[in-house]
């Protein structure tokens, strides 16, 4: 099936008394690149993992391309997911990791796919070397293959680019731009300004599990610097308002 | 989706083949449980004959415990089971594929066990009197294994994961701890007691059966949000 | 988080239906005891302490058919994710835990007088133990699992069904012979006051249910209440 659309409506996401996610909209597009930031706990993850298929909201609906919500699962095999852990095998070669899951895929030729990947992203020498050996560069370039494997056209990156070096951070920021160009949809995640102004083409900040503000757009770091210093704190309508205890 | 399964029990077969962790660990403690338990049933120096059945299936079920949290830890580390779960393959392949996977891993560690027993506890066998043993202990393991590794990975996600585990696997599986001690009673007697064994193979059959039926329905409610 | 019917409070804040029905139990428990201790005639054989029956087989009753609510509530919250149907598998859950603990502490009681031990494996007393056990780990798992915890202690509660039959089987077959059941052959007086017990332990498990189950309401209203709270920044 094709996902050409992804869309939050109105999503809460609430355990017992504590509320994750209140009331949050969003959509995106064929070929956009959306970038959550905010402070820990402001409900970043809960909404990735939201898109991920593998939460239910609590109330409102998340739509996936046509699907009716109930189906959502069905767009499993259209998602692929990159966080700052691999997701792979340490035991298993790097060719062997790629190859797992592009037969979870039910992919043709799961070794051929497996072995352009891992030569695009400049793994090739490694591909028989044991993923527990891997750099941390390497090892998130091998988990992006695994990602990419299925071939996704909804990308969710969970602060992927924590402790990489300026290499490994470039070689990973082309090939989503590859993607970007295919016309995928990403969301990600990232506390580093920099790549967020390298990738995103529209910022989101979430507070406390709301969303607080939204600029379609790209920004580069100053001014991503500028949009979070803005509406970090929220601002009071009322000052008379009872303050905090 | 039988497919997909056997490739997710290829995988871990494949993972435990290179690092061999679980099976060296759980085959080792077995082995000391059953050593354990025939120093603890002494009478005058050599152990209590009765108590060997009960004490090979209190091995089995300890070393069960340990193979299953170590199985699902393995996937809990890296989160690979995020990315199992946002794969197109069934839920129920992912239940089937680790299910097949934890299986293995107890026959194997059966094969130390087993013997551990009938040495320490000095239990004469024949070669009709290890057949039927091995037919009990396999489907003693399938329904252990079937409900384990249900309950254990359930469990991935949550906090008190091991002793978690241990509560609730432990009342599930007494028909599988009642079932398999009665039926290697009625091997180690010194004529085959085969009405009784074939009465308790039943049960752990039926038993098989059900857990499995039931399993299958549920578990894709039991390990998602 | 409309008020049903059932939930109009009266002058006490409590519905009047469920007062009433309090107040009938409680009258019911005088009258079986009345009919347990005075009525029904002391049996030949144990004695006086026979009488524990009067209470230890209605409760056993009673635990069944919690077990059965709670199972109830499980597959319904399986199905269907609603929180009503996760409260009644926790009320459930909880008054088959308390209907159990009455059940293996009078259990043992009896045998003791009636079979010289405490504990002699009887069939439905190991059932009952077993069982109470499985609702025992339903219980903490909805304490400490974190977030999937309603799902698992439904599962459990499925399985906990499953497998008393198992285990009933089981222990009965390798017990052999068990003591005899005691419902056939009973002095009509002895009949009244074991059924009216027994109507009186299920009028007791109503009312029991329905106050557990009011109470996850009003808790569930009250999560409710902070969440609009928060949201209008009240307080954080």
């Amino acid at each position: 099936m094709n996902l050409e659309r992804v869309e939050a409506q109105d999503v809460s996401k609430l355990y017992g008394r504590q509320r994750a996610l209140w009331k949050v909209s969003l959509a995106i597009e064929k070929g956009r690149t959306v970038a959550l930031l905010g402070p820990n706990g402001s409900g970043k993850t809960t909404l990735l993992d939201l898109f991920s298929t593998l939460s239910r909201p609590t109330s409102g609906e998340m739509r996936f391309g046509t699907l009716a919500p109930k189906d959502a699962r069905l767009a499993r095999g259209r998602i692929g997911i990159l966080s700052h852990a691999a997701l792979t095998y340490g035991d298993l070669s790097a060719r062997e990791n790629v190859i797992f899951y592009g037969r979870l895929h039910h992919l043709e030729d799961p070794e051929g796919d497996a072995v352009r990947l891992l030569t695009e992203l400049g793994l090739e020498e490694a591909m028989d070397r044991l993923a527990r050996t891997f750099s941390r560069g390497m090892l998130q370039r091998l988990g992006l293959a695994r990602a990419l494997i299925g071939r996704p056209q909804l990308v969710l990156l969970d602060e992927p680019f924590t402790g990489l070096d300026r290499a490994s951070t470039e070689r990973v920021i082309e090939r989503i731009h590859v993607l970007k160009a295919q016309g995928a949809m990403v969301l990600m995640i990232s506390h580093d300004l920099a790549t967020t102004a390298a990738l995103a083409d529209e910022v989101v900040l979430l507070l406390r599990g709301q969303k607080v503000a939204h600029h379609q757009g790209a920004l580069d770091t100053d001014a991503l610097r500028t949009f979070y210093a803005d509406h970090a704190e929220r601002p009071r309508a009322d000052p008379s308002e009872r303050p905090r205890a | 989706m039988i497919k997909d399964a056997l490739r997710i029990a290829e995988k871990d077969l494949k993972l435990e083949g290179r690092s061999k962790e679980i099976l060296l660990t759980m085959g080792f403690f077995g082995f000391l449980a059953v050593l354990t338990l025939a120093f603890a049933f002494r009478r005058g120096d050599a152990p209590v004959a009765s108590v060997a059945s009960g004490s090979l299936w209190v091995a089995i079920a300890f070393s069960g415990t340990l193979g299953l949290g170590r199985a699902f830890e393995r996937e809990r580390e890296n989160d690979s089971i995020r990315a199992l779960l946002l794969s197109p393959v069934p839920r129920t392949s992912i239940y089937l594929g680790k299910a097949i996977g934890i299986v293995t891993f107890m026959f194997v560690v059966e094969l130390v066990v087993v013997p551990a027993v009938l040495l320490f506890f000095t239990i004469p066998m024949g070669v009709e009197k290890i057949a039927w043993l091995t037919l009990l202990c396999v489907l003693g393991t399938l329904g252990y294994a079937l409900v384990g590794t249900l309950l254990a990975a359930s469990l991935i996600r949550s906090g008190a994961r091991d002793v978690l585990l241990a509560v609730v696997l432990y009342p599930i599986i007494i028909p599988v701890i009642i079932a398999g001690a009665m039926g290697t009673n009625a091997i180690f007697e010194p004529q085959i007691a085969h009405a009784d064994l074939g009465t308790w193979l039943r049960v752990l059959g039926a038993f098989d059966v059900v857990m499995l039926v039931t399993s299958l329905w549920i578990f894709e409610a039991l390990i998602l949000d | 988080m409309t008020p049903g019917a059932f939930d109009e409070k009266g002058p006490l804040g409590f519905p009047p239906v469920l007062a009433v029905l309090c107040a009938i139990t409680g009258l019911m428990f005088c009258y079986s005891l009345h009919l347990a201790f005075y009525v029904a005639p002391v049996e030949a054989q144990m004695g006086f302490v026979q009488k524990i029956f009067y209470f230890h087989v209605p409760s056993a009753w009673v635990l069944f058919l919690s077990v059965g609510v709670a199972a109830v509530g499980s597959v319904g919250f399986l199905s269907t994710r609603g929180a009503k149907w996760d409260r009644l598998g926790n009320a459930g859950t909880e008054l088959a835990i308390v209907f159990g603990a009455l059940v293996l502490f009078s259990g043992p009681l009896w045998g003791r007088k009636a079979w010289g031990a405490y504990w002699v494996w009887d069939v439905r007393l190991t059932s009952s133990l077993v069982l109470v056990l499985t609702m025992v780990a339903s219980k903490i798992v909805r304490g400490y699992a974190g977030g999937s915890a309603k799902q698992i202690a439904a599962g459990l509660a499925i399985f906990a069904v499953i497998n008393s039959v198992f285990v009933y089987y089981s222990v009965d077959i390798w017990r052999g012979t068990h003591p005899p059941k005691v419902m056939g052959d009973l002095d009509p007086l002895m009949k009244k006051a074991l059924w009216t017990s027994v109507f009186t332990f299920l009028l007791a498990y109503v009312c029991l249910l329905w106050m557990r189950l009011r109470l996850g309401r009003l808790e569930a209203a009250v999560d409710h209440l902070h969440m609009q709270a928060t949201e209008a920044g009240l307080h954080d």
